[in-house]
C-alpha cells in the first residue's frame, strides 16, 4: 500500500473512473436532471464505492504481511530450536564420555549422577518437533530405552536393592551405540537446509 | 499376595509368549529380561539377595521416560512367587529361544543324518 507505484496506479484508476462516471452522468441523464443533487448522488455513490474497494484492498494487504511476519518469525525459532538442539546433542555426547571415564574408575555414584542428567536431556529432544521431523527417531528410541534400564540397574546397585553389579561392559556398549546415534542426528541437524 | 492388576498382566504376558508373540530383550543384569510395548517397558528379574539369603524375582513397569510407575518383588516362600518366577523362567526362555533350539537339537538327532562335524586336520587333536 506505500508502494508509490501501487499509489500512482490507484490515482490513475480513481481519476480514469470519476471522467468515466462524469461522463455517464452528461450521457444518459437528461440536461433537465443535471443538478447539484443528482450530481453529488451519482458522485456521491461512485466516491463511496471507491472507498469501500480501497478499504477491501488495504484489509487484505495487511492480512498478507501479518502472514509473512508470522512465517518469518516460525522460520526464525524454528532455526534457533535447531541450534539449541545441537548444542544439547553435543553436550550428551561430551557427558557420554565422561560417563564411559567414570565407569572406567568405578565411580558409579557419580556415573548415575551423569546419566540421570543425560536421560533429562535426551527426553527433552526426543520431544524436540525438528528433531522428530527431520532426522527420525526410531533407533534412538531403542537407545533411549537401554538408557533408562540400565540407569535403574545401577540405582538398585549402588541404593543395594540387588547387591550384584550389573555388567558393565555392556553399559559402556549401550553408551556407545547411544552416542554414536547422537552424534548422526547432530551431523544431519547441523546439513539441514533452510529456505529463504 | 499382588494385586489382581498385576496378577492379570502376568498372565496375559504369559499367554502371549506360549504363542511366541513377545519379543524379550536382556538387559545389563544377567537374568534380567525387557519387553517393550508402545509407550511402556517390562522389566522381569530374579537374583540371590545375599541379605536375606533369598532367591527374589521383580517386575516393574517402565513409562516412556524411564520412570518405574509400577512393580512387585517378591522372595521365595512367599505367596505367588511361583507365578512370577514361572513369568520370569518362560521370558529366559523366550529370549534364549529354548524351545525353538530342543526342536532344532530333536530334529537333527532324529534324522539318518551324521551328527557332528570332523576336523579338517587331524593333528588338531594332538596340538
Amino acid at each position: 500500500m506505500h508502494n508509490p507505484l501501487y499509489r500512482n496506479k490507484t490515482r490513475s484508476i480513481f481519476i480514469i473512473g470519476l471522467l468515466l462516471v462524469g461522463l455517464l452522468y452528461v450521457e444518459f441523464f437528461d440536461p433537465k436532471d443535471q443538478n447539484i443533487i443528482n450530481g453529488i448522488t451519482v458522485f456521491g455513490t461512485y466516491l463511496s464505492l471507491f472507498g469501500i474497494i480501497i478499504s477491501y484492498l488495504q484489509i487484505k494487504s495487511v492480512s498478507s504481511i501479518n502472514l509473512e511476519t508470522k512465517l518469518v518469525i516460525e522460520k526464525s525459532l524454528q532455526r534457533m530450536n535447531q541450534l539449541a538442539l545441537v548444542a544439547d546433542l553435543s553436550k550428551a555426547t561430551m557427558m557420554i564420555r565422561e560417563i564411559q571415564e567414570q565407569f572406567e574408575h568405578a565411580n558409579y555414584r557419580i556415573a548415575l549422577a551423569r546419566m540421570k542428567d543425560l536421560k533429562v536431556i535426551l527426553i527433552q529432544t526426543k520431544h524436540s518437533e525438528i528433531c522428530i521431523l527431520k532426522t527420525g527417531l526410531i533407533s534412538f528410541n531403542k537407545e533411549l530405552e537401554e538408557l533408562f534400564t540400565d540407569i535403574i540397574n545401577l540405582n538398585d546397585y549402588i541404593s543395594g536393592t540387588k547387591k550384584k553389579q550389573p555388567n558393565t561392559s555392556k553399559i559402556n556398549k549401550n553408551l556407545e551405540i547411544l552416542s554414536t546415534t547422537l552424534t548422526e542426528i547432530e551431523s544431519k541437524l547441523k546439513n539441514i537446509k533452510h529456505d529463504s | 499376595m499382588i494385586a489382581e492388576n498385576f496378577r492379570l498382566l502376568i498372565e496375559k504376558l504369559k499367554y502371549k509368549i506360549a504363542k511366541s508373540e513377545a519379543i524379550w530383550a536382556k538387559t545389563s543384569r544377567d537374568e534380567e529380561f525387557k519387553l517393550h510395548m508402545g509407550k511402556v517397558t517390562i522389566l522381569t528379574d530374579c537374583w540371590y539377595d545375599e541379605v536375606s539369603f533369598n532367591k527374589k524375582v521383580d517386575l516393574v513397569i517402565l513409562n516412556e521416560d524411564g520412570e518405574k510407575i509400577d512393580g512387585i518383588m517378591i522372595s521365595k516362600g512367599e505367596e505367588d512367587f511361583e507365578l512370577l518366577s514361572e513369568l520370569h523362567t518362560l521370558a529366559k526362555q523366550s529370549y534364549y529361544k529354548i524351545d525353538e533350539t530342543f526342536k532344532s537339537i530333536f530334529e537333527e538327532l532324529d534324522s539318518n543324518k551324521v551328527i557332528g562335524e570332523k576336523k579338517k586336520h587331524e593333528l588338531d587333536d594332538l596340538i
